[in-house]
């Protein structure tokens, strides 16, 4: 019977051609518009680390002096904290796992001859970063608290850089020489692409993982006088000789501070603790302004941040928008195309078909344009969504931001199937209440 | 005229005349609202920078020699490849500069005069460059003089500095307009810089605050950090030329790095970038949009014709011109076309409200809702034309045929 009802349907849509393109290409413009909308917010808005993230906390202080405004909002503490700090932090065992967030630069020296060498972006972390974002290695590991604690030069690289330097074969235990020095491979990362780049999105929310993670400490080191890369804002002069001391004494705030608290008791201990920590840094005549300092959930901090923009919101009630005009649109579309064949209904009426059956054969056709509709609408928002991948600058979105996965693909069909039968019921109404008497003695 | 039949016609298909009602009220209140985010963006994509833009190209270099690392040395690079780069003919000026102007963002401070409390100062984005800035830059002296070699500070430590300031950066620190030559604390309360000049306008996109305008300028020697950037003015008809010529002229002065130039133009797309999308993105949006309604109206007119056949072929048989037919199908549609402009002005200016709260959305002006209605009237008209003029060209003998 159901089969039946779609090879009508079927039969009535290549009957008419033009029209039957016209109500798929209009409720498929509609569904491209709303889910690329939807798919762009849905991968910015989404949550890296589902089964994590509520324990994930990012650390902020207001160690700030009184006699200037750091840049930010009014209120809230700065969005970094500096490197004295994140020692004074790292003190506390409460976490189970600590690290600081920072990003440099430095030449990348390759053995290869076919590359030139140039510039690799640097992920400053400590050893905890890797199990704490279950961050996946296809080959080898991360370096251990000891090696970080002997300024050791070791490295993990990204899947990518070694795909580039080894063609991806195993290069744990050989070397990469960063600026003057060779580094020790521990690790290469699987493909690892976390999206948005949680840990840090106050320099890169949507790019690339780093090419290379360094022990966080290297960045003290004169010799390899990495080029500190991140946002950062600072206050006051300070009269301080060499790297090291400019790095560990200085007022710079550039530093992300990230700590995992799996139990409650454990979030009310820190936030403890990070009080302490102030009340004892007031002491020693630093944090001159009120406790102000903030341990914030994951998710939370993503929005504080607005990882995904606000406008974006906007877009997603305008897309929606955009779909109710083409499923009033297939309406009128869809009404006309079925009144201009009352000659057909009144016939099949006559003939003995019922009011319910007419009108499941008129569903069964506005089904079928939805899922035309759907499939040519999801086809048209992965354009779209390529599109607008090829407007943004190299290297601030990576592709993944822009390819629509199965979900999306999932709510296109299922936005255009509910758009249609929606917009279908009423002028299968119709259909189904034309006069056969009327009908038949027009003809 | 025909406005009563039309009228009591469409009170008879009231389903019909509300679905077009709905479909036309819905789309002009998104196309206002787009038409408004698009305005906004607008604005400030098309803001006067103050700098000769179109002249200006900017080389970038990443060296990776030894001869880098002492400041000495990489200092003698740079001033010698500026000198080589001013000598050539056709180029302006030159000069290093730090951060990149127009990238969006970059380095910023609190200025205050002195004597006022960090919460009283003003919010700048600062650049280090060097005596042949506001030449390189095409920007404008208004005011005081420009950087002379004795302003260059000769150490890193803090010392008093000349500074020049933007109009903007000086009205807001000294409403009064006394600005040159006062005292400004930069950072430190102790070692007050000072306004020696004041350039007419500068605009670079710093996340879209007054700041962007308030801009300030240190003189430098060199480019102290990683990357080292000079940004070179030509004259209009050497620009290509020299494009495509400088990276090797300097390359041959010393090899080990990587020489890139790009134009200020590339740059500025790049800091106005999320707008940018947004605004071509919307754009598609109202274009589809109106396509859309257009078929949809079409679509309508087009069946209503097919069922008003034989009434039209009887009008024409007792009389009516071909024009007659037109105007009634054009007069029908340009009714629903206004009541439906009545529906979207309101529900636009309630989304628009919605907005305003949700996005950061600027409230609409008179101007966009005026040229939306006319846009969306007119393409409303045209949509209804085609399938309309089909009805002119029904036989009043249709009339006789199938009674």
């Amino acid at each position: 019977m159901v089969v039946y009802y779609f090879r009508l349907a079927l039969k009535s849509i290549r009957k008419s051609p033009v029209i039957s393109s016209i109500t798929v290409a209009a409720i498929a413009l509609g569904i491209a518009v709303a889910t690329t909308i939807l798919s762009l917010r849905h991968v910015m808005g989404a949550n890296p680390m589902p089964h994590k993230s509520e324990q994930l906390f990012n650390i902020r202080l207001d160690s700030w002096e009184l006699e200037s405004e750091f840049f930010g909002p009014p209120g809230e503490p700065p969005k970094h904290i500096t490197y004295r700090d994140m020692r004074g932090l790292m003190r506390s065992d409460i976490p189970d796992y600590q690290t600081g967030i920072g990003k440099a630069a430095a030449f990348l020296f390759p053995d290869k001859e076919s590359i030139r060498p140039f510039r690799a972006d640097i992920r400053l972390c400590h050893s905890a970063f890797f199990p704490m974002f279950e961050v996946p290695f296809q080959y080898g590991g991360a370096w251990t608290k000891e090696m970080e604690e002997k300024r050791a030069r070791v490295t993990v690289l990204s899947h990518d850089l070694n795909q580039q330097l080894f063609d991806g074969a195993d290069s744990v235990g050989k070397s990469i020489r960063l600026g003057p020095e060779n580094f020790t491979i521990l690790g290469v990362l699987a493909p690892y692409r976390p999206t948005p780049q949680y840990y840090d999105v106050l320099n890169n929310s949507f790019g690339k993982v780093c090419d290379v993670f360094v022990p966080f400490d290297l960045i003290l080191e004169e010799r390899l006088a990495f080029n500190r890369r991140t946002q950062s804002d600072g206050f006051g002069y300070q009269e301080l000789d060499g790297r090291e001391a400019q790095i560990t004494q200085g007022n710079m705030h550039w530093i992300q501070f990230w700590v995992q608290l799996t139990k409650p008791s454990q979030v009310q201990a820190y936030h403890q603790f990070v009080d302490d920590y102030s009340l004892e840094q007031k002491k020693l005549g630093l944090f001159p302004r009120p406790l102000n300092n903030r341990v914030t959930p994951m998710m939370e901090w993503l929005a504080f941040n607005e990882v995904s923009p606000p406008a974006l919101n906007g877009m997603v009630i305008i897309g929606f928008l955009f779909l109710l005009v083409c499923a009033l649109n297939l309406m009128g579309l869809l009404l006309g195309k079925f009144l201009a064949g009352a000659n057909a209904v009144g016939v099949r009426r006559a003939l003995g078909a019922s009011k319910g059956t007419v009108f499941l054969q008129h569903i069964a056709e506005c089904l079928l344009v939805g899922l035309a509709g759907g499939l040519l609408g999801a086809a048209l928002t992965s354009k779209a969504l390529r599109i607008i991948y090829n407007m943004s600058p190299p290297g601030f979105f990576h592709e993944g931001v822009f390819r629509m996965d199965l979900v999306m693909l999932g709510v296109a069909l299922l936005l255009s199937l509910l758009a249609s039968a929606v917009a279908g019921v009423y002028p299968a109404w119709r259909a189904c209440n034309i006069q056969p008497a009327v009908q038949i003695k027009l003809q | 005229m025909e406005i009563g039949p039309i009228f009591r016609s469409m009170a008879r298909n009231k389903i019909g005349v509300s679905l077009l009602l709905v479909e036309v009220g819905v789309t002009l209140a998104i196309v206002l609202n787009c038409a408004g985010m698009v305005f906004t963006q607008a604005k400030r994509l098309q803001r006067e920078t103050g700098l000769d833009e179109g002249n200006i190209m900017i080389i970038q270099q990443r060296p990776f020699g030894a001869a880098y690392e002492e400041v000495s040395s990489r200092m003698q690079i740079i001033n010698r490849d500026l000198s080589v780069i001013r000598a050539q003919p056709g180029v302006v000026s030159a000069s290093v500069i730090e951060p990149l102007p127009l990238q969006g963002g970059g380095s910023s401070s609190i200025t205050r005069p002195l004597g006022k409390t960090a919460k009283e100062g003003v919010r700048t984005p600062i650049y280090l460059s060097d005596i042949h800035f506001i030449e390189t830059l095409g920007l404008e002296l208004v005011a005081g003089r420009n950087f002379v070699p004795e302003d260059i500070p000769t150490d890193s430590g803090p010392a008093p500095i000349n500074i020049i300031v933007t109009q903007d950066l000086a009205d807001a620190l000294f409403p009064n307009g006394n600005a040159l030559g006062q005292p400004l604390n930069t950072g430190s309360e102790e070692y007050p810089d000072t306004i020696v000049g004041i350039v007419k306008h500068m605009f670079t996109p710093y996340g879209g605050s007054e700041m962007e305008t308030r801009i300030v300028f240190f003189p430098t020697g060199n480019g102290d950090s990683g990357y080292i950037t000079y940004l070179v003015r030509a004259e209009p008809k050497s620009y290509n030329a020299l494009f495509t010529s400088l990276p090797d002229l300097i390359l041959n002065q010393q090899p080990d790095r990587v020489v890139q130039t790009r134009t200020m133009h590339e740059i500025k797309i790049g800091g106005l970038l999320m707008e940018r999308m947004m605004v071509k993105i919307l754009l598609a949006v109202i274009v589809l949009l109106l396509f859309i309604t257009g078929i949809g109206l079409a679509g309508m007119t087009a069946f209503a014709v097919a069922r008003r056949t034989k009434q039209i072929g009887i009008r024409r048989a007792l009389g009516a011109q071909k024009i007659d037919i037109l105007r009634y199908f054009l007069l029908e549609n340009a009714m629903v076309l206004g009541a439906g402009m009545v529906l979207g002005l309101a529900g636009g200016l309630l989304l628009n409200r919605l907005l305003v709260t949700a996005a950061d959305v600027e409230p609409l002006p008179v101007s966009i809702i005026t040229g939306c209605i006319a846009t969306l009237v007119t393409s409303g008209l045209v949509a209804t034309l085609l399938p309309a003029l089909r009805s002119t060209r029904i036989e009043p003998a249709i009339a006789t045929r199938t009674v």
